[in-house]
């Protein structure tokens, strides 16, 4: 008796566990689209991408959605639509290089309405399987809980790669940051941390190694980092950041540097060497051309009316800070770096261009621009844009005023903040960070870019409880694309931290 | 009818916290946050200890009304009596007292930690986790002896407790190998349990730290859903005597006491009541701090000014603001100002107490400074931990500077939270309808002291001198403005030696 029991409740929470949705047989037609959370009505997805889970935002009791493609479909019930992972991907692969129709169905008092289909447009261009992010509060100052997490875009599966609370105690903690990688390759990384335990953790092909790039001839330990695409060389910045606070302007915080150099670092010989120390100055936001050959970087004129550097001076200055895009030529074999050359005058637009990135093909240059600093993710104004670097620089070039050529990204930007981005490596897709749900937490949004530079409708990274991009008190921070997981765990992570640094040689 | 007397006791001492703490529990819910969201249940049980912080979140927010929370700790505390007794088999109820005043001891000397303590739930967490230690050996000792049964309890007990409640569970399973001596059992099973227990309790945290968590330092596995003292590198091991008496209290009845009767109770009655004197912090500008905050909360500013009239010492800077405020509020900017005590008493905490971190962030907020009381919501948030206090204020925040997306979030959350959904759902209605703000009693006087002109600067922690410095810096557009100006200036030129925080 007592196994029929259980059998029976087995069955039972079966059934309400797994209700068969059916796609009502009456309803009445409305001539909208539903109202969603994410937005993902038109968007363009990649054939291996997640399944898109949304939240119906719409007054109802109840709701059914049909994602239907190629005759395959899937139908889900609740106001909740989660389709099993296996279903989408088979429909996403039916669908590659077509579009999935989404039938959206809701009930409300007893009537079902049917809201107008949409479309989810999937391309045949795969997405690198793992997104990696830090996990940080939008905060000024303080910090606690942060964490370098790494994410398949294919399910739903999250693992932490850093945890700074491992080495942290009540008597200090450190901020964890800058994660980069050689070429997508989760095994070829490197993070700071600051403060306790301070130092750059490196791991390449195994060899976990931390390095403390401190030197009195150098403003600080390496900052925004860059990989060089062959070699094993980082491209850093070296920044006196600091922070202040507006007391009435929405963007509400300010991050500026009041000096700022570029130095590279030799990965095995632990040697650094500065790239460009010129005093009038603010070079910032290393960036290797994919052949390896250039060095893209901003870099803002800026002369003190003060004998030195005063920070007050330039807080009340900030707004002169405009940063334009330049870079030199580097010869992989001497190791030797040309003259900067300017690449894009942000100033003659009376803006400020930040984070170059160029697109494994080389031919494309993405970059955020504001009007102004250097810290775009605070400033609501900042937006994607991009330059055809072929026009200037390929075969019959005609254009040297690239200012001319340089676009602004609309189809993926939005009227709140969009910035840090980084290109897929088969240069197809971009994930980017945008604020544009609240202007206050950042989340990861997807876009593709063709061959001539168009781009689609962005869409949010999906969750499996599509509501919890909008409970979640944490921004995404620095998403960079990878070809697979990194498998260190964040213990050894920890452990490498807890070490003392191996010092660098500074080259004169 | 004697067997009840001792059930009395928690009654007895609910009745006394509910009654002289009324404004610390108040505050204790303020502080604390718990969401019916599966995402809040996640991010608890990222540490080891998760279930009980959740379930010490879940039962904090009952301080919104500090007699309703004040009667769920006294059923506990009785219940743990209860527990007390028929897991060690006291022959005497008045020996459990001792626990119960520990626990009522881990509320009252609090102080100024109720803004600075890291741990969720921190007033229930003791309480819940010392009904599941006994529990755990109450279940232990009602096992049959045979089949090393209780030696898999011992495994289970840690196994599966240390994840759900972290230290008090490790207690649990010490206790277990001490109880293992006092049972019928042969000597080799009794050699077993404890060394069994001491294995686990050393060797679960360790498994956990290097396979399931990582939100805990190793330093810090043994200690999980513990209280932390410490700040700035400084631990302040006085706070630890409440639970030292708690551990040792509870571990030594499973000894026969040497003495009983009549002995007992008035050994009990008098040890208790000389902790609870002892040890009680009874600071008068804390307490008149935490009501002055609570009757801003409640727009009852002739309250504000009564409780700060009627300080016994001289006050700290926090009564000063908040006083000041009200005298503003009720149009007392003339002679009056100069009625009530003014003083700088540093707060009696044995940490450096900055007000941004206490009542800053809500002054900044009533004098329109509306970055600055976000920028500390934030930052306290990130270190501290999410509040009722601290979204309310941020979604407030977020409304009058017209971010209603944000805002939306904010109250979104707040919706999921027992006693201040209708809250939420009040102002929600004033999302994208700024015209509502006037009418509102919290958000229509802090209107005309909003100002357009920004400025790139920084408080540095030194929030009455920002904000002399903000008011004065321009006189203003608005009446109110210009009022607030004349006063403040007023109220400078007396007081300006007097103003930085340490």
């Amino acid at each position: 008796m007592k196994l029929r029991q259980t059998l029976f409740l087995i069955a039972v929470l079966m059934m309400t566990a797994c209700r068969q949705a059916q796609v009502p047989a009456s309803y009445k037609q409305l001539p909208k689209e539903p109202l969603i959370y994410p937005d993902y009505i038109g968007v363009t997805v990649p054939v291996n991408i997640a399944p898109l889970n949304f939240e119906l935002l719409v007054a109802a009791d109840d709701a059914v959605v049909r994602f239907s493609a190629e005759g395959q479909e899937i139908v889900c019930g609740g106001l909740k639509a989660r389709p099993d992972i296996e279903e989408w991907h088979a429909l996403t692969q039916a669908a590659s290089g077509k579009r999935i129709s989404v039938e959206v169905y809701a009930e409300k008092d007893g009537q079902w309405m049917r809201f107008a289909p949409y479309y989810i447009y999937v391309s045949p261009d795969s997405i690198d399987p793992y997104l990696s992010y830090r996990m940080i509060s939008p905060s000024y100052v303080s910090y606690e809980e942060l964490t370098i997490n790494q994410r398949c875009l294919e399910s739903f599966d999250e693992q932490i790669i850093v945890d700074n609370m491992l080495c942290s105690t009540e008597a200090g903690g450190q901020c964890v940051n800058c994660h980069n990688y050689q070429q997508w390759n989760p095994s070829r990384m490197q993070f700071h941390a600051r403060q306790t335990h301070g130092g750059t953790v490196i791991a390449y092909d195994g060899k976990v190694e931390k390095v403390d790039m401190r030197n009195e001839a150098l403003l600080s330990a390496g900052v925004y980092p860059a990989w060089h695409p062959q070699q094993k060389l980082i491209a850093y910045s070296t920044n006196k950041t600091m922070q202040s606070f507006h007391t009435a302007d929405l963007n509400k915080i300010e991050v500026l540097d009041s000096e700022s150099d570029l130095i590279v670092y030799d990965v095995d010989r632990h040697e650094v060497t500065t790239i460009e120390q010129r005093p009038d100055e603010l070079e910032i936001f290393p960036c290797w051309s994919p052949d390896g050959r250039w060095l893209y970087f901003c870099s803002a004129h800026f002369k003190y009316q003060a004998d030195s550097v005063d920070a007050a001076e330039i807080t009340l200055r900030a707004k002169e800070l405009k940063y334009n895009i330049y870079r030199k030529a580097f010869d992989p074999s001497s190791r030797q770096f040309g003259e900067r050359e300017l690449v894009f005058a942000a100033d003659s637009l009376n803006m400020s261009a930040t984070f170059p990135r160029i697109s494994p093909d080389g031919r494309w240059l993405l970059f955020t621009m504001g009007e102004w600093g250097c810290f775009h993710i605070w400033h609501h104004d900042a937006d994607l844009w991009l330059i055809d670097l072929a026009e200037a620089y390929g075969s019959g070039a005609k254009n040297t005023s690239l200012s001319l050529s340089a676009r602004p990204l609309e189809e993926a930007n939005s009227d709140d903040t969009e910035s840090y981005h980084s290109w897929s490596s088969n240069g197809r897709w971009v994930v980017f960070s945008s604020r544009r749900y609240d202007g206050v937490f950042t989340r990861p949004f997807f876009v593709h870019i063709d061959n001539e530079g168009r781009a689609t409708k962005p869409f949010e990274l999906p969750s499996h409880n599509p509501d919890n991009h909008r409970q979640l008190l944490k921004s995404y921070n620095v998403p960079e694309l990878m070809r697979g997981p990194v498998i260190l765990t964040p213990q050894q992570m920890a452990d490498a931290l807890k070490r003392e640094g191996v010092p660098v040689k500074l080259l004169k | 009818m004697r067997r009840v007397y001792p059930y009395l006791v928690p009654l007895l001492l609910a009745v006394i916290l509910a009654v002289f703490e009324s404004d610390v529990l108040w505050t204790a819910q303020e502080q604390n946050l718990f969401l019916r969201t599966p995402l809040f249940f996640e991010q608890q049980m990222v540490k080891a200890g998760g279930l009980l912080t959740w379930m010490g979140c879940f039962l904090t927010q009952f301080f919104y009304y500090p007699m309703l929370g004040a009667g769920v700790l006294c059923l506990l505390w009785a219940f743990l009596m209860w527990l007390l007794r028929r897991t060690f088999q006291l022959e005497d109820l008045w020996l459990t007292p001792i626990p119960v005043a520990s626990l009522l001891l881990t509320i009252t000397t609090l102080g100024y930690w109720v803004y600075y303590l890291k741990l969720p739930g921190a007033l229930f967490d003791a309480t819940i986790g010392t009904i599941i230690a006994v529990l755990l050996v109450g279940c232990y000792r009602l096992l049959p002896a045979r089949f090393y049964v209780r030696s898999a309890f011992v495994v289970l007990s840690a196994c599966i407790g240390y994840p759900l409640f972290g230290f008090y569970a490790l207690w649990g399973v010490a206790m277990m190998a001490l109880m293992a001596w006092r049972l019928k059992s042969t000597p080799l099973v009794r050699v077993v349990d404890s060394v069994l227990a001491l294995l686990f309790i050393i060797g679960v945290p360790l498994v956990c730290y290097h396979t399931v968590y990582h939100q805990t330092n190793i330093v810090n596995i043994y200690w999980t859903a513990l209280p932390v003292f410490s700040f700035q590198g400084t631990r302040f091991f006085s706070y630890y005597v409440p639970y030292i008496i708690l551990v040792a209290s509870i571990s030594l009845m499973m000894f026969p006491l040497p003495f009983r009767g009549k002995v007992v109770r008035y050994a009990v009655v008098a040890v208790c009541a000389g902790f609870l004197a002892l040890l009680w912090y009874k600071d008068d500008n804390f307490h008149r701090e935490l009501s002055m905050r609570r009757s801003i909360e409640q727009q009852d500013w002739n309250r504000v000014l009564k409780t700060a009239g009627a300080v016994k010492g001289e006050p700290t800077r926090a009564m000063c603001m908040m006083q000041n405020l009200a005298l503003f509020r009720l149009n007392k900017r003339g002679d009056e100002m100069f009625m009530y005590p003014n003083g700088v008493k540093r707060p009696n905490a044995p940490f450096p107490v900055r007000t941004v971190h206490t009542y800053g962030k809500m002054l900044y907020m009533e004098y329109g400074v509306l970055n600055y009381c976000y920028r500390w919501c934030m930052e306290d948030g990130v270190e501290y931990g999410w509040t009722i206090e601290r979204l309310k204020l941020m979604a407030k925040c977020s409304l009058l500077n017209g971010e209603y997306v944000a805002a939306q979030r904010f109250l979104n959350l707040l919706k999921k939270t027992s006693f201040h959904a209708s809250w939420a759902k009040e102002y929600e209605a004033m999302l994208y309808r700024p015209a509502l703000f006037a009418n509102d009693p919290a958000l229509g006087p802090i209107l005309p002291l909003l100002r357009s002109d920004n400025f790139l600067t920084a408080d540095q922690s030194q929030e009455e001198l920002f904000l002399i410095e903000q008011i004065l810096s321009s006189p203003g557009a608005t009446r109110e403005q210009q009022e607030l100006s004349q006063f403040t200036m007023r109220y400078y030129r007396r007081n300006r030696h007097q103003l930085a925080e340490p």
